[in-house]
């Protein structure tokens, strides 16, 4: 019978390995349950899913020899190119993809990751600015409510991110939110000292959101997601992205380089393209997909939330956050002085 | 000046247990976003206890938690003894290395750990960070707590005892056997638990020692700060806490026994 139990264990093992595994390396409670369990089923596979807080604890742990434990991970859109060309990640074999081609076009070729060669996205959404409809004093369509004292609404809070605030100061002079032009990005600086005394100060985006329910503030820079989960909590919370526009982001889907199970992770990417997957996803977090086939299957409220799916004349005024080289050290000087001040 | 010490203790028991209570009512809370409170729901439990990867988590929990303090119990409670029993040279340094595993900040401790498993998979090949590393992490820590709470048993203990085992024939193991470790198991007993229950809610060390797949319930708590905490983390850290508070305070009562 001892002898037995070494033997029931290499079985046991053997039988894990037939059934497969897929590593996931995700931002905690970003896949509904019902999803995984989908793919586990259609695929004989046990998922594991660790967590990251943060993209830099993401990219640190990959770099560190997890690209040859997670068969998929999932980087915000300005990781992918740094991490292709880290060699963290690997070329996509768009033949293993047969459902790339329901993606909507203008993520056929994303700015981030040209021909999608590198990842494919898995939810976007934007950052703009969520008021609450019955305690701001003035209207809410510009970034002016944080930098022109004239347009104050009442007490506000800024993301504590450096690229989407100093993005935000520049998007309300005009510029490009990825400008490395160091007299531009004085006069951002400038506004956002100005801004701060105005201000309650800096936050991320689920503190400020919490402030803003709380009723401490009336107006807060935001991350669309964010606040669209919360408003059928809180129909007076709105959200809209500035006239002078704001910040697109995507979340993108990748294989590391050295993914123990490339197969299995080609099936999971292939899987969450599939229309009603990918509307599963979007229902269950409250962003927008990029998948254009998935659009029936979407909750009808959160399709017609214009905070979700922007206006096509919005849409034409968002940028990504891109790479800009050595210039994020006058960045990080500006930011510096801005948290000092 | 008795009622101003009871308002003392008073408010340093608000101030330590209030954010603790917060936790617990926003467990029962329907709202999921929102601190406001939307009436009294049981539904983040049910959700938690059917969510596989939460069980998970809470398996690689328990698992880190049982091996090491097995592992940390046996190894204290023998430093302890040595450190009770014999005389040799170096004893006041042993003595005094013995704290450090307890003063010296987690995140000092979790960066050397990361760096010294690095250090031998290079050398080596083996040790990748998985529920392994985590575990010899926790003992590290754990090992120093049980020798201590194991040291103040035996300080209690009469020598007389031993001598009385020794006189009657019995010899080193006998002694311990039958003598010694009956009297000290309280101790033993508490230390364990205390062992338990700080390796249960260990973030720190954990953070830096964990490989893939081997995410525990404060890594995946500390995962979704970022995201928005939600009631079912609520939930699960109310859990967390009544395990750990079940853990010392039975530690505790074992310890007073006689």
């Amino acid at each position: 019978m001892k002898r037995a139990i070494p033997l029931l264990l290499l079985v046991l093992w053997g039988l894990a390995w037939a059934r497969g595994e897929l590593r996931l390396f995700n931002w905690a409670d970003y896949i509904p349950e019902e999803v995984v369990a989908e793919f586990e089923r259609r695929y004989q596979a046990r998922v594991i899913i660790d967590t990251f807080e943060a993209p830099e604890a993401m990219l640190a742990k990959l770099a560190a020899g997890g690209d040859a434990e997670y068969d998929v991970v999932v980087p915000p859109d300005y990781y992918v190119l740094e991490m292709a060309r880290a060699g963290l990640i690997r070329k996509l074999d768009h033949t293993k993809l047969k459902n790339l081609k329901n993606l909507a076009p203008e993520f056929q070729n994303p700015q981030y990751d040209p021909g999608n060669r590198h990842s494919i996205p898995y939810l976007w959404g934007t950052t703009g600015i969520a008021y609450d409809r019955e305690a701001v004093k003035k209207p809410v369509d510009s970034w002016a409510v944080f930098f022109d004292p004239e347009a104050y609404a009442g007490p506000c809070f800024l993301l504590d991110e450096m690229r989407e605030t100093i993005g935000a100061a520049l998007k309300y002079l005009g510029y490009s939110l990825n400008d490395t032009n160091p007299d531009h990005l004085n006069e951002a600086k400038e506004l956002l000292i100005g801004a701060k005394k105005r201000c309650l100060g800096f936050a991320g985006g689920i503190e400020a959101r919490s402030r803003l329910l709380a009723g401490d503030a009336t107006v807060v820079h935001a991350y669309s997601g964010d606040i669209v989960q919360i408003q059928e909590e809180a129909p007076q919370v709105k959200y809209l992205v500035p006239k002078e526009g704001g910040t697109i982001w995507t979340d993108a889907v990748a294989i590391p380089k050295r993914a123990p199970h490339p197969e299995l992770a080609y099936a999971f990417l292939d899987f969450i393209l599939e229309p009603k997957i990918a509307a599963k996803i979007a229902n269950y977090n409250a962003y927008a997909t990029p998948v254009a086939t998935a659009m029936p299957y979407l909750d009808p409220e959160l399709k017609a939330n214009p905070a979700i799916f922007p206006p096509e004349e919005v849409r034409k005024k968002l940028e990504y956050i891109r790479d800009i080289g050595d210039a994020i050290r006058l960045y990080d000087r500006i930011w510096t002085e801005v948290k000092a001040r | 000046m008795r009622l101003l010490l009871r308002i003392h203790t008073l408010l340093v028991l608000v101030f330590l247990y209030l954010p603790i209570a917060v936790i617990v009512v926003l467990s029962f809370n329907q709202s999921r976003f929102g601190v406001q409170w939307r009436g009294f729901t049981t539904a983040w439990y049910e959700k938690l206890f059917h969510n596989p990867r939460i069980a998970l988590y809470a398996e690689n929990t328990l698992v880190v938690a049982l091996v090491s303090t097995l592992i940390a119990t046996v190894l204290g409670t023998l430093l302890a003894l040595g450190l009770y029993r014999y005389r040799f040279r170096g004893k006041g340094l042993l003595r005094f290395l013995l704290y450090v595993p307890v003063v010296i900040p987690d995140i000092v401790m979790g960066v050397a750990l990361l760096l010294f498993f690095a250090w031998i998979r290079e050398a080596t090949g083996f040790f990748r960070l998985s529920l392994l590393t985590i575990i010899l992490g926790h003992v590290t820590y754990q090992l120093a707590y049980v020798a201590l709470v194991v040291r103040s048993r035996l300080a209690s203990l009469d020598p007389a005892l031993e001598e009385a085992a020794a006189d009657l024939g019995a010899g080193g193991f006998a002694t311990f056997r039958y003598v010694t470790f009956p009297l000290i198991w309280p101790g033993v007993l508490a230390g364990a638990l205390l062992a338990f229950s700080l390796s249960l809610d260990d973030f720190v060390i954990t953070f830096f020692t964990a490989g893939p797949g081997s995410t525990t319930l404060p890594l995946y708590i500390f995962g979704s700060v970022k995201r928005g905490v939600t009631p079912e983390i609520h939930a699960l850290s109310s859990i967390l806490i009544a395990a750990s508070m079940a853990g010392v305070l039975l530690g505790r009562a074992l310890l007073r026994r006689r």
